[in-house]
């Protein structure tokens, strides 16, 4: 089943990039310009995505292509970790920047399971450190 | 000559500058090239026959150092170093970080010294070689790089070529090389200058494994490590150069593949990598015992890795050329204390050139071998950590690492996207290290092509009529022929058949 959704998607993501593709200019003379190499590369996962299918059906002939079983829990806490990352600039502009990579570790900590005991401290040490090493350290500007 | 070298202010310079390397090349995010160009101020107020060695411990050291994050947390600290993430990082869990961080140390010593030799005594031939190369060379170049990785993938080059699409088509994003056109910029202008490809391989290799951990909970979280046997410096020196005598032609082989196609200006480094991994992996002797080739893939790309440091030189001080973008910081160095790189440099400054090849001998031997071992032994105590909360840190090195490249917020949300790319590439088994270089290589093998048909009014068989065009095309024949044989070899004897890569789930 995942061979067949892989190749599934590489049809589809060839095809998009393909059409969209279309609408870029050309060189003069009508020779090929920017849309080229997207074409070229579109091309290369539709026809990726049509041996992926076909393997993919093989596979579940003889049965040996793994079905996927999403878990519930562990894609909310997949959200999670995906959602604390993407809120870091909003976190960094209201609390500052140590504070919100010390919140981005205890978040991740607890859903990982890591005890409050443990992943306080931990959040606030790798919050310090990590700031004072690029920041005062290495002279890198966070 | 380079007596000044010998200087407490030389040797100083030497081991403050391996410290510098090794801390900035162990952190994700931050890169050799970033710790040169930070460098600058101070070289500035420094001699040449100081700074300049300080310059070249720093490259030698970060780019090994890169292979720390490898080991702990499957983070490459260069694209080069991804062409061996998968097996640096299993021999790591399976054996210990000071073993695999040794193997690669040694290896890169070895071959380190094997560049400098051929630095030292073939430099103006090299550099001649390298003068003939024109877009045509270096598109075949990167078709004969992309062509290695799709069948460095191990068993299933298929989804080793979708993966190096994907790596592509991420090239593609920002302005063309012909026309200046925005391409897949969906109006953000910071898309314009292109999506980073360090950002995207703390995406794909760091917060990736850290959203692999969330979504499978503690049923993923790593078992108990083996007992490793044998006191750290057996690990580190004396095993790994037990396997590198045993493997004596594949190191000479693979640190002969970093320098010569690492002297290419700007397009080596990371290819020697690729095609030395991949030329090993499709040769390999067993199915049998894939530990044993685990290491020799991992001593393949290492030693070659380094030979490609000494080689990027080689235009550099010959032609004036800069050979990788550290090379380019060197030479505007030489242009601020008033030097002329070029040919006759080697008769006006023998002093200068002397203290650089013996730096690189004392990189490769004395400073690789110090740093290499405690950044290892650091690495085996961070090991021990419970994997939940050195995964949470994980994911703070990552937030900061791809902040700090740019300093831009855009490039958080690109890692954060990345990360969930290779989560769903990994349900597919996909392997993740072909979308890097596809993304380095991308580039390249674009504007060589453009720049090449534009030349010869799209005449198709120019690329074939130039001599070292063509051998190089040969060259990508072979490969390509070497690895469908391996391919089937495989698929006969049971192994490969798009099996789980090394480290992916399934």
């Amino acid at each position: 089943m995942r061979t067949l959704i892989s190749g599934l998607l590489c049809t589809l993501l060839g095809a998009a990039i393909w059409f969209y593709s279309g609408t870029f200019p050309e060189l003069p003379e009508g020779y090929p310009g920017p849309g080229l190499f997207p074409r070229i590369i579109a091309a290369g996962l539709f026809l990726s995505g049509l041996a992926l299918l076909a393997q993919g059906a093989r596979l579940r002939r003889q049965r040996e292509d793994a079905v996927l079983r999403p878990v519930p829990a562990g894609l909310l806490r997949l959200a999670g970790g995906l959602l604390v990352v993407v809120l870091y600039p909003w976190l960094k502009g209201v609390s500052g920047t140590m504070a919100a990579l010390a919140l981005i570790c205890l978040a991740v900590a607890w859903m990982l399971g890591v005890s409050l005991r443990v992943a306080v401290p931990t959040a606030i040490g790798s919050g310090v450190l990590v700031y004072l090493v690029f920041s005062e350290l290495l002279r890198v500007p966070l | 000559m380079g007596t000044e070298l010998f200087s407490w202010q030389g040797l100083a310079a030497l081991l403050l500058g391996g410290l510098y390397g090794a801390v900035f090349g162990a952190i994700p995010g931050l890169t050799a090239t970033l710790a040169v160009a930070l460098f600058i101020p101070i070289a500035f107020f420094l001699d040449p026959i100081i700074a300049l060695p300080a310059i070249i411990a720093i490259s030698s050291v970060a780019i090994f150092a890169g292979d720390v994050g490898s080991a702990l947390a499957r983070i490459p600290g260069t694209p080069a170093s991804a062409a061996y993430v998968e097996e640096l990082y299993d021999i790591s869990r399976r054996r210990g970080p000071v073993y695999g961080l040794g193997v690669s140390a040694m290896g890169s010593s070895v071959g380190g010294l094997i560049g400098t030799v051929l630095l030292i005594f073939s430099a103006t031939g090299l550099a001649a070689l390298a003068a003939k190369f024109a877009s045509f060379e270096y598109f075949w170049i990167a078709v004969l790089g992309l062509t290695a990785g799709v069948f460095a993938s191990g068993g299933a080059p298929l989804k080793g070529l979708v993966s190096l699409l994907l790596g592509l088509l991420f090239a593609t994003v920002g302005v063309d090389p012909t026309l200046g056109y925005a391409r897949f910029d969906f109006g953000i202008p910071t898309l314009l200058g292109g999506l980073d490809y360090i950002v995207a391989m703390i995406g794909l290799f760091g917060f990736s494994e850290v959203l692999e951990h969330l979504y499978h909970g503690n049923r993923h979280a790593a078992g108990v490590l083996p007992r490793i046997r044998g006191a750290a410096p057996l690990q580190f020196y004396i095993r790994p150069l037990r396997l590198i005598l045993r493997e004596k032609w594949l190191v000479l082989r693979s640190a002969l593949i970093g320098v010569f196609v690492g002297f290419l200006p700007g397009a080596g480094a990371d290819v020697g990598a690729w095609v030395s991994t991949s030329f090993q992996k499709m040769t390999r002797r067993s199915e049998a015992h894939l530990d044993d080739e685990q290491d020799r893939v991992l001593l393949a790309g290492a030693s070659s890795n380094n030979a490609s440091v000494a080689s990027a030189w080689i235009p550099a001080l010959s032609l004036g050329l800069p050979g990788d973008t550290i090379t380019a910081i060197v030479l505007g160095i030489f242009l601020m204390k008033g030097i002329t790189p070029g040919p006759l440099l080697f008769e006006t400054n023998p002093s200068l050139i002397w203290a650089l090849y013996l730096t690189f001998v004392l990189a490769n031997v004395l400073l690789l071998p110090l740093y290499g071992f405690l950044t290892a032994r650091l690495a085996s105590t961070l090991v021990r950590a419970p994997s939940n909360v050195l995964l949470s840190v994980i994911a703070v090195v990552c937030v900061v690492g791809a902040y700090a490249i740019n300093n831009n917020t855009l490039d958080v949300w690109v890692m954060a996207g990345m990360g969930m790319i290779a989560f769903l590439m990994r349900r597919g088994g996909f392997p993740m290290a072909q979308v890097v270089l596809g993304m380095v290589l991308g580039p390249i093998l674009e504007r060589s092509f453009m720049v090449s048909a534009i030349k010869s009014r799209w005449n198709m068989l120019a690329f074939f009529e130039r001599p070292i065009a063509l051998g190089l095309a040969l060259a990508t024949v072979v490969v390509i022929v070497v690895g469908v044989k391996a391919t089937r070899r495989r698929r006969h004897t049971g192994a490969g058949n798009g099996a789980p890569l090394p480290g992916g789930s399934d």
